[in-house]
């Protein structure tokens, strides 16, 4: 129970951080944190399984687009347009996934760029329904319970609660048996599926589930955005996924979390100095794979060994 | 013959041109330790890859328990109750062993996502886990390593913790892929003892691939010899060393 009421405070602080303290600038890189830790702990589901996903962004585009669409074109309430889109991102990671997913290592990454793409030029080609290369303007805001939330406050809620919807559900199936199911999937398939495990199912449920988050994120940003353009989810968007578990560390969902809130300002502090900035990630990159293999979760992990040890030399 | 309970016919795997394993038809009996020797690249471990349904047959039929398992997944075939070890140290090397044999007890009873919907499922597999593991820690003598990390423990024990995690699974039939190989003389006199506990204690049966020759002819009631993945004598121990077909293709050459 203790555990659970840390989450609750720092929840609760983070909720009321933009009435206060928070500069409105810093809203904004709030709520894109949020949407970006969801995505990024999407992306951790498919790091647990061994299974590198490019169809991520396409995931992310559907949901912005379906969620958009929905309710553009079909009046659909928020609520229905924005879970319709994410069930409709996780239905087809199950049809594709089930064709995929006998594909291992980097031949799936491969399969799953080439879907990416597919998807994306889908967006740019097929303009009657999709907007073409200009994309979709004028997305409607969200509404929650006859409100509609189209103030940066509002949305920096409805980030926040969406990360910590998505923080808990992957951390509760790290912590149940489904999560020692797929943890042993990536260390050893032979002996898994040799004490009975259908490795199948258990995969196609982790890349759906990783859909569904992939797809709720997206559709977020679409609302958040107003603007649903095909360019923001291309194969940048499963590199930058890649990039924050890598950074804040793969063996926890905290990692995620932290990857997501040190890369997100990144682009937005560096405006004026785009070049630079996939220079910046490089080399950020490069750093972290050399010196700090299990990210900045395994660097606090150490540093607090080495606090708990001096405490006990002492 | 309703004491048959592993059934092997004509059974036939094909790499390429090269028939790892050729028109191939043994039985194993209710209660019995079934030795396979035969040269390296014989076909032993490709046997076992083929009844597990890790691998499809070319040809021919295995049987199990009077039901066809030919064709079935890995999976299923394991739900049936026939469970493989592996020739190489096969654990999961970052968990700790007591973690590694709970997962053998708990994954049985949850094979597929959906089981974990069927009411009781989990509670009753983590309570059955927990006495498993407790039970089998015993049983293997690994009691004193059960809060170490699986890949930091020496090769034999590694070995000894992969047999248990299989064990752990409940089994009717353990396939046994060269528990000795890697050992050293003790824990390989050692895990003799444990194949025939096995057996004993436990009531499982055994097909024991193995090369070393000792334990082979000490623990088995007959063994069947394998050459380029042809049959060339199933028999008991005794008559099995003296054969001259097996003297010549095996035991001449690697027999100590
Ligand atoms: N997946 C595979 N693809 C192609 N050839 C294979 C494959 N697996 C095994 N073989 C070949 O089949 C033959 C039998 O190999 P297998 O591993 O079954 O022998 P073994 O009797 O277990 O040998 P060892 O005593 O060395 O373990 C060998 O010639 C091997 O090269
Ligand atoms: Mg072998």
């Amino acid at each position: 129970m203790k555990f659970v009421w840390k989450y609750v405070v720092i929840l609760a602080l983070l909720a009321v951080a933009p009435f206060f303290v928070l500069p409105p600038f810093l809203t904004h890189i709030g709520v894109m944190i949020g949407i970006y830790t969801t995505l990024a702990l999407s992306m951790n589901l498919m790091l647990r399984i061994g299974q590198i996903s490019f169809a991520h962004g396409a995931f992310m585009g559907l949901g912005a687009y379906g969620s958009a669409l929905m309710m553009m074109r079909l009046d659909l309430p928020f609520t229905v347009a924005f879970l319709a889109a994410a069930l409709g991102v996780a239905l087809l990671a199950l049809l594709v996934g089930s064709l995929f997913l006998r594909i291992r290592g980097v031949y799936f990454v491969l399969l799953t760029f080439a879907f990416g793409e597919i998807i994306v030029l889908t967006f740019i080609e097929w303009v009657s329904l999709f907007g073409g290369s200009g994309g979709l303007p004028g997305v409607p805001p969200p509404s929650l319970f006859g409100y509609a939330i189209g103030s940066r406050e509002g949305f920096y809620l409805l980030s926040l609660g969406l990360a910590a919807f998505a923080f808990a559900l992957v951390r509760t199936i790290y912590g149940t048996e489904l999560g020692a199911v797929i943890t042993s999937l990536d260390e050893d398939e032979a002996l898994t599926r040799s004490l009975g495990i259908d490795s199948r199912r258990y995969r196609l449920l982790t890349f759906c589930v990783s859909a569904f988050l992939a797809g709720m994120g997206g559709a977020l940003y679409g609302h958040y955005l107003t603007l649903v353009t095909p360019e923001d989810y291309g194969f940048w968007v499963p590199v930058n996924l890649v990039m924050m578990n890598v950074i804040g560390g793969i063996a926890q969902p905290i990692g995620a979390v932290l990857g997501a809130l040190l890369l997100v300002p990144l682009p937005e502090l560096l405006r004026d100095a785009k070049q630079y900035q996939m220079l910046l990630y490089g080399i950020v990159l490069i750093l972290f794979l050399l010196f700090m293999p299990d990210g900045m979760h395994g660097l606090f992990s150490k540093l607090k060994g080495h606090l708990a040890r001096r405490e006990l030399s002492r | 013959m309703n004491d048959v309970v592993l059934e092997v016919a004509t059974l036939t795997k094909a790499f390429g041109g090269v028939n790892a394993i050729s028109n191939l038809s043994f039985e194993t009996r209710r209660g019995e330790i079934l030795g396979v020797i035969g040269p390296n690249g014989s076909g032993k471990t490709t046997l076992f890859n083929v009844i597990t349904g890790v691998l499809p047959a070319s040809a021919g039929k295995v049987r199990f328990c009077g039901e066809a398992i030919t064709g079935l997944s890995t999976d299923t075939i394991s739900q049936r109750g026939l469970i493989r070890t592996f020739q190489s140290a096969t654990v999961f090397k970052n968990e700790t062993v007591y973690e590694n044999i709970r997962r053998g007890s708990m994954f049985g009873c949850i094979g597929k996502p959906s089981w974990f919907f069927r009411p009781g499922v989990v509670a009753n597999g983590k309570r059955t886990a927990k006495e498993t593991v407790a039970e089998l820690l015993e049983f293997s003598g690994l009691s004193d390593l059960a809060t170490r990390i699986a890949g930091t423990l020496p090769y034999g024990k590694q070995k000894m913790l992969g047999v248990v995690i299989a064990l752990a699974r409940r089994p009717l039939q353990l396939l046994m892929d060269e528990p000795a190989a890697g050992l050293n003389p003790t824990e390989t006199v050692a895990m003799g003892e444990l194949v025939t506990q096995i057996r004993d204690k436990r009531e499982i049966d055994v097909v024991l691939v193995e090369h070393d020759m000792k334990m082979v002819t000490a623990v088995c009631d007959r063994i069947l010899a394998l050459n380029y993945g042809k049959a060339i004598a199933i028999d008991i121990p005794e008559r099995i060393v003296r054969h001259p077909e097996v003297i010549d293709a095996y035991l001449g050459v690697d027999h100590e």
